[in-house]
């Protein structure tokens, strides 16, 4: 069975198919902050693409950014996979944020290898909407390798990496640096595809009623 | 009825699993040894063992093994059944010496013909998946079973449909293509017959009365006068086959070509059975050590994360765990092994459901990462009703269902917690400076996991850690970062 050929229009609308006089359309999902959506080509994080976040400590509210989003696909029914994070994550506060546990993917891997041939499975794969990594070092080669998993799944991949490797070169859509504030964070866009860069304080509730 | 015989003459040596060019298996009454089957383009069959010998010395022999030539058989049944429900199979030992066994599978084809579009597409499916199941062979069709059998033997292939047509073909054959006992066939040649329509063209009753009336019954099955009733093969409840290698293998990577077609009659067998399985077993045998102790099996337990038949699926995960699995011994022979089966559920969608393949390419992702990873690695979290930190959570199987949404214990009254849980707790040298938020969490005396913490929210350098004195010992521990 061979597959009906693509309208012009489905060509155009494809993201690696750029036209001089416009930006290509973003797939992307909202992130849950308005202020940050607003200044995100696609008005959030991009679909089948690589994101990058680069949280200058641990614990300053990175997953609070991207919590929302989390909750909110695992609620319509999506899945998640979480790959080598730092700590476990504790269900309670999950659960809490939200987000539904059975949709959740917890993978932690003995070794760094199994974990990168974990993320590339999962983003190939695409039956998870989303995945959250903490690789460790990663070079040119698997960043392209995860990039174009993400593209081929259709999968949303944000990678959380040390602040040291945001002044390495990257093939990522979306690369964020992220600074904590007073009750909330402040995002660096300093790279996207299809947009400009910017920066943007959002304002992390979760965190403002603790602090 | 339409019967499809298949005589597979390397039976015998097919059964063995993977063999060279040069093995033979041998046949043996008493001092008598023959070669039954293998390297045929250097010995005829039937040839004598002690003359095999003087003329090439590098043959090997190998004995008959009745039990790996009815699992074998038992696998291209399951195979065959895709082609008819009705199905016969014989391993027939010749009386005489520098006898052949026969191997001969029947499949009635008869009620299939229409699902496969007539006749024709049906043998050239057959044929196709024939030549895929690694055995040689020839087929016949015939409305009898008898008549099947001759032509196969012959490999007269062209279908024979209708037994009016029968005599017609079966005239002009020698006496020899009927598998009669010597001494009839030497009887019937000394009364000057040669082909298959002379002896037809006699009476019954005299024929009956010299040659016994199983003689008579046979050409009446044969033309299909009388009916032929054999017990019909049934596949058995469990599965359970062996491999044996050709040499042994040191590399797991070399037996992935064996356990290749293992897993594809496994699949066959699945689905004949209309079934799937979740977890089945494989066994490596290391044969003997070089002290001529036997070594102990390597026995892999493999799970899926839900029922399955495909076979390509099966290898996969037998790959990705072999691949990471160091040989103790080199391997000699394999086993393959299911006992539980369980129907896979059928992809019956909802009309309007986009995420109808979803789940299936989610099991398969969640299998391959478990073979590769282990199941310890790849888990899905979970609630419990307790209010201790480290009680509250736990991890699931991927593969469990879910648990239902009143099981879950409430949160509402629960103060935020973060996201992060240092687990096991990690003691602090000092105080933390900057604490809030207190929250004091006691008890558990009833499971002897009893505590006495004064939970509070703490600051180090813009990162929020959840921190917590122990009442008893007065020492501080980090539990949680704010995340």
């Amino acid at each position: 069975m061979t597959a009906p050929a693509p309208t012009l229009s489905e060509v155009l609308s494809r993201p690696d198919v750029w036209r001089g006089s416009s930006f290509a359309r973003i797939t992307a999902e909202p992130s849950g902050h308005a202020e940050l959506d607003r200044k995100l080509p696609g008005g959030g994080w991009p679909v089948g693409a690589l994101t990058e976040l680069f949280p200058e400590a641990q614990g300053i509210g990175e997953m609070q950014l991207v919590l929302p989003w989390i909750a909110r696909l695992t609620q319509a029914g999506g899945r998640v996979a979480m790959v080598d994070p730092p700590h476990l994550p504790f269900a309670p506060a999950l659960a809490q944020s939200g987000v539904v546990l059975s949709r959740l993917l917890l993978v932690r891997p003995q070794s760094e290898d199994g974990g990168l041939w974990a993320t590339e499975q999962i983003l190939r794969a695409g039956p998870c909407g989303a995945v959250l990594a903490w690789p460790g070092r990663l070079g040119q080669v698997e960043l392209k390798r995860f990039q174009l998993a993400a593209e081929a799944g259709k999968t949303t991949a944000l990678m959380f990496r040390e602040p040291a490797a945001a002044a390495e070169f990257s093939p990522a859509a979306l690369r964020l640096k992220l600074a904590a504030r007073p009750g909330g964070l402040r995002v660096d866009i300093f790279k996207c595809r299809g947009g400009t860069p910017a920066a943007v304080d959002v304002l992390l509730p979760a965190l403002a009623a603790n602090g | 009825m339409l019967w499809l015989c298949l005589h597979l003459p390397q039976f015998a040596i097919e059964a063995l699993g993977e063999q060279g060019p040069d093995h033979v298996v041998t046949g043996r009454r008493g001092a008598r040894r023959w070669v039954i089957a293998g390297a045929v383009d250097r010995i005829a069959p039937g040839t004598d063992w002690g003359t095999v010998q003087t003329l090439h010395p590098d043959i090997r022999a190998a004995e008959r093994r009745p039990r790996a030539e009815r699992e074998a058989m038992a696998a291209l049944a399951a195979w065959a059944y895709r082609y008819g429900s009705e199905l016969v199979w014989e391993i027939t030992e010749s009386e005489l010496d520098y006898g052949l066994p026969c191997a001969l599978l029947w499949v009635d084809i008869g009620s299939s013909l229409k699902l496969f579009g007539g006749l024709d597409a049906l043998l050239a499916d057959f044929d196709a998946g024939f030549a895929d199941s690694g055995h040689v062979g020839q087929r016949g069709v015939a409305p009898t079973l008898e008549a099947a059998a001759v032509l196969a033997r012959l490999g007269l292939s062209r279908p024979i449909c209708d037994v009016t047509e029968l005599p017609a073909v079966l005239d002009s054959l020698p006496l020899a293509a009927l598998p009669l006992a010597p001494k009839v066939q030497d009887a019937l040649k000394a009364v000057g017959l040669s082909t298959v329509g002379e002896l037809l063209a006699l009476p019954a009753a005299p024929l009956a009365k010299r040659h016994g009336p199983a003689f008579t019954l046979y050409l009446d099955r044969l033309l299909g006068r009388r009916p032929d009733v054999r017990p019909r093969y049934r596949l058995p409840p469990k599965y359970q086959r062996r491999f044996d290698l050709l040499g042994e293998v040191e590399h797991s990577e070399g037996l992935l070509f064996p356990l290749q077609r293992m897993t594809r009659e496994l699949g066959h067998f699945l689905k004949a059975r209309d079934t799937g399985l979740q977890a089945f077993r494989l066994t490596l045998n290391h044969g003997r050590a070089s002290g001529g102790k036997p070594q102990p099996d390597t026995v892999l337990d493999l799970r899926l994360a839900s029922p399955a038949r495909d076979a390509e699926r099966l290898l996969r995960v037998l790959r990705e765990r072999l691949g990471r699995l160091p040989l103790p011994a080199p391997v000699r022979s394999l086993k393959l092994a299911a006992e539980q089966f369980i129907e896979p559920p059928t992809g019956q969608g909802d009309l309007f459901d986009s995420h109808a393949g979803d789940d299936e390419a989610w099991g398969q992702l969640v299998e391959k990462l478990i073979a590769r990873l282990g199941a310890d690695a790849v888990t899905a979290l979970g609630l419990i009703a307790d209010h201790r930190p480290e009680r509250s959570w736990r991890l699931r199987a991927c593969d469990a269902p879910p648990p239902s949404p009143s099981a879950a214990p409430s949160l509402a009254e629960l103060p935020p917690r973060p996201i992060w849980l240092i687990d096991p707790p990690k003691p602090l040298p000092t105080a933390p400076a900057r604490i809030a938020g207190f929250e004091r969490l006691e008890g558990g005396w009833w499971d002897g996991d009893d505590i006495q913490r004064d939970y509070y929210r703490s600051e180090v350098q813009g990162s929020g850690l959840w921190v917590y004195r122990d009442r008893r010992s007065e020492a501080w521990f980090l539990h949680g970062v704010w995340a």
